[in-house]
């Protein structure tokens, strides 16, 4: 009537962790990566207004742009491409007088797939729209769009940066 | 469906045999546990949660609300598991502690729920103000709305369930409110798959995520109605009513299906009656004989208004049990000795333990109840002992008139039972007197793995 239960074996009590353990970091390890991939290439450069036309006429994809309030007549700064999984996305931005950000537009993102192009078409107006309001790169992530967010907020850092207020 | 009961002499009456013992170690639940933590950590890091701590605000914030909302969301599906009521759980750990850490880890969600909530809000806020973030985290982006419902719902459940909102509340209202808990979790599973940057933009998580939901779903689905829809199909019947003592009442339940089923003393089932207007409330009962095929006993005290629904239970009513659960079984006594304590209705699972014991194990049974009156089956309990080269000894009375302060002190037990040490100790009954007993008992030198307690389940 009275069952004794045995010891279980040291193997039998490590067995399920290292199992579990070893499929769990494989599962880890084929997720995507986009944490960390956001590079910035390229220079920054202060140009003046004169080349924004030149620069937007020569612009592969789309233009993206959102005018910001007050006069957007000071330093134009294009900034480097932030080259991230689905592509390379560029910014220019300009300031006014008093070196406020006004304007931010889009001369490069990734659009060879209809997907990037339907994702970044929504979402980056509004994150045009956000940093003009904010001023900076403090903007939230559009859901759907985060790995644009991520490029996008390290290529304007980027700019704010290099033309301090 | 339902047969009539068949009379016990169409087959020869023995005992249940024992449920089967769970395989599964402690090191088995550890390793469930931190599997998953760290791939919902890993997943976090994975897709940038530790590079964009250090970042703008924005993004440490969003970081944040990510892993606590992940964390909450594995706590939500550890919680679940509990409450499917595995007998690979059940059988080595017990209901009572299930439900324990069901409890624990759903005051873990709603912690991390509310950070959860504060971190997405001070992210979203960053550009618009708070206001605005809260205008578009509660109905502007996609599903938001239906999960703002449903954590408002989730974060409600937990309130209710904390002891001071409980006491308050009848078992109904309580119950009900926790129901509404499925539905919570379920609104707030598309914004995971929709807004979660973790499963919106990586399908092989995304994969997983679903994949883990709905097997868990399924499980629940099968744990908590399959099995209910198996007992409806065939339930048992009231064959014995026995009036014992003042408001105390013993049942027995018996049924064809019986002969298949496992169960041992000490052990206690949910009993559902199918009477209108009873058929969802379930109470836990703790066997007060040892289950045999000729029927399962319950010995009932009438202390509030559903078990007096089964103290003046009719004899014929149909009844369904689900169980048994309980690990304070005579599987715990090997050839030792044994000391049974068991206070007022506590005395039902004690008697169907002792059945089981044999004269090796000499048991001396304690017997606290509060007055004459609420006395049950003293001879019964006697002759079990006698047999088995035991006694019964009782303590009776008020704690208030009792000789000394406290009757589980280890001086008093060790007066009652000398050889105290060398006993394993069952003790049943009210929380506070199990309690005293643990105390006294280890006070008295009884190692801690020999004591076993089973709340009185009636």
């Amino acid at each position: 009537m009275v069952v004794v239960s045995k010891k279980p074996t040291l193997g039998r009590q490590i067995f399920p962790a290292v199992a579990l353990t070893v499929i769990g970091v494989g599962f880890i390890s084929q997720l995507d990566n986009p944490g960390s991939e956001v590079v910035l290439e390229g220079a920054i450069g202060a140009v003046t207004p004169s080349t924004l036309a030149t620069n937007t006429t020569l612009a592969p994809s789309p233009v993206i742009s959102v005018e910001g309030s007050g006069t957007c007549d000071g330093d134009v700064v294009t900034g480097p491409t932030a080259v991230f999984k689905w592509g390379g996305l560029q910014l220019q931005a300009t300031f006014t007088k008093k070196n406020v950000l006004c304007n931010v537009t889009v001369l490069n993102y990734p659009n060879e797939d209809d997907k990037s192009l339907s994702i970044n078409q929504s979402a980056l107006p509004v994150y045009n729209q956000e940093a003009t309001e904010a001023g900076n790169a403090q903007i939230a992530v559009v859901s759907g769009a985060t790995d644009s967010w991520r490029a996008y907020t390290a290529g304007l850092q980027a700019i704010l940066d290099a033309h301090p207020a | 469906m339902t047969r009539p009961t068949p009379t016990s002499s169409e087959s020869q009456v023995h005992p249940l045999p024992a449920p089967q013992e769970s395989r599964v170690l402690d090191t088995d639940v550890g390793a469930i546990i931190g599997a998953l933590t760290l791939v919902v950590v890993g997943l976090w890091s994975r897709h940038g949660g530790v590079t964009s701590l250090g970042d703008s605000a924005a993004k440490t914030y969003t970081s944040l609300a990510q892993l606590t909302g992940l964390l909450c969301s594995e706590a939500g599906l550890l919680g679940l598991i509990l409450i499917t009521r595995t007998p690979l759980m059940e059988r080595r750990y017990g209901l009572d502690r299930m439900f324990n850490w069901h409890r624990l880890l759903g005051e873990a969600m709603a912690i991390f729920l509310a950070l959860h909530i504060a971190f997405g809000v001070a992210a979203w806020a960053i550009p618009g103000g708070t206001m605005n973030a809260i205008q578009s985290l509660t109905g502007e982006e996609p599903y938001m709305a239906l999960t703002s419902v449903g954590s408002v719902i989730v974060l409600l459940v937990t309130i209710s369930s904390l002891k001071w909102f409980r006491n308050k509340l009848s078992y109904e209202m309580w119950y009900f409110v926790h129901l509404t808990a499925y539905f919570g979790l379920a609104a707030s599973f598309s914004h995971q798959i929709v807004l979660g940057t973790d499963f919106a933009d990586d399908s092989l998580a995304r994969g997983f995520w679903v994949a883990i939901h709905v097997a868990l779903v399924a499980w629940i689905i099968w744990s908590r109605w399959g099995r209910f829809f198996v007992a409806l199909a065939r339930p048992l019947r009231v064959s014995a009513v026995t009036h014992e003592a003042q408001g105390i009442t013993s049942v027995v339940l018996s049924g064809a299906h019986l002969r298949k089923a496992k169960a041992q003393g000490g052990q206690f089932y949910l009993v559902r009656q199918l009477v209108k207007g009873r058929w969802w409330q379930s109470n836990p009962f703790s066997l007060s004989a040892q289950p045999t095929t000729a029927g399962l006993r319950f010995t009932v005290k009438s202390r509030g208004e559903s078990s007096n629904a089964f103290t003046n239970i009719a004899l014929g009513t149909r009844v369904i049990v689900e169980g048994p659960y309980g690990v304070c079984t005579p599987d715990v006594v090997n050839s030792e000795k044994v000391l049974l304590v068991g206070g007022g209705i506590g005395i039902g699972p004690v008697m169907s333990f002792l059945e089981q014991l044999t004269p090796q194990h000499e048991p001396i049974v304690l017997y606290r109840v509060s007055s004459e009156q609420e006395m049950s089956q003293v001879k019964g309990i006697e002759g079990l002992a006698t047999a088995r080269n035991g006694s019964v000894q009782t303590l009776v009375g008020p704690r208030a008139t009792l000789k000394v302060a406290d009757p589980f002190s280890a001086d008093a037990l060790l007066k009652a039972v000398p050889d105290l040490a060398q006993r394993v100790v069952i003790v049943a009954g009210p929380e506070s007197m199990v309690k005293a007993v643990q105390r006294g008992a280890r006070a008295a030198g009884v190692p801690v793995e020999n004591i076993h307690a089973e709340r009185a389940w009636w």
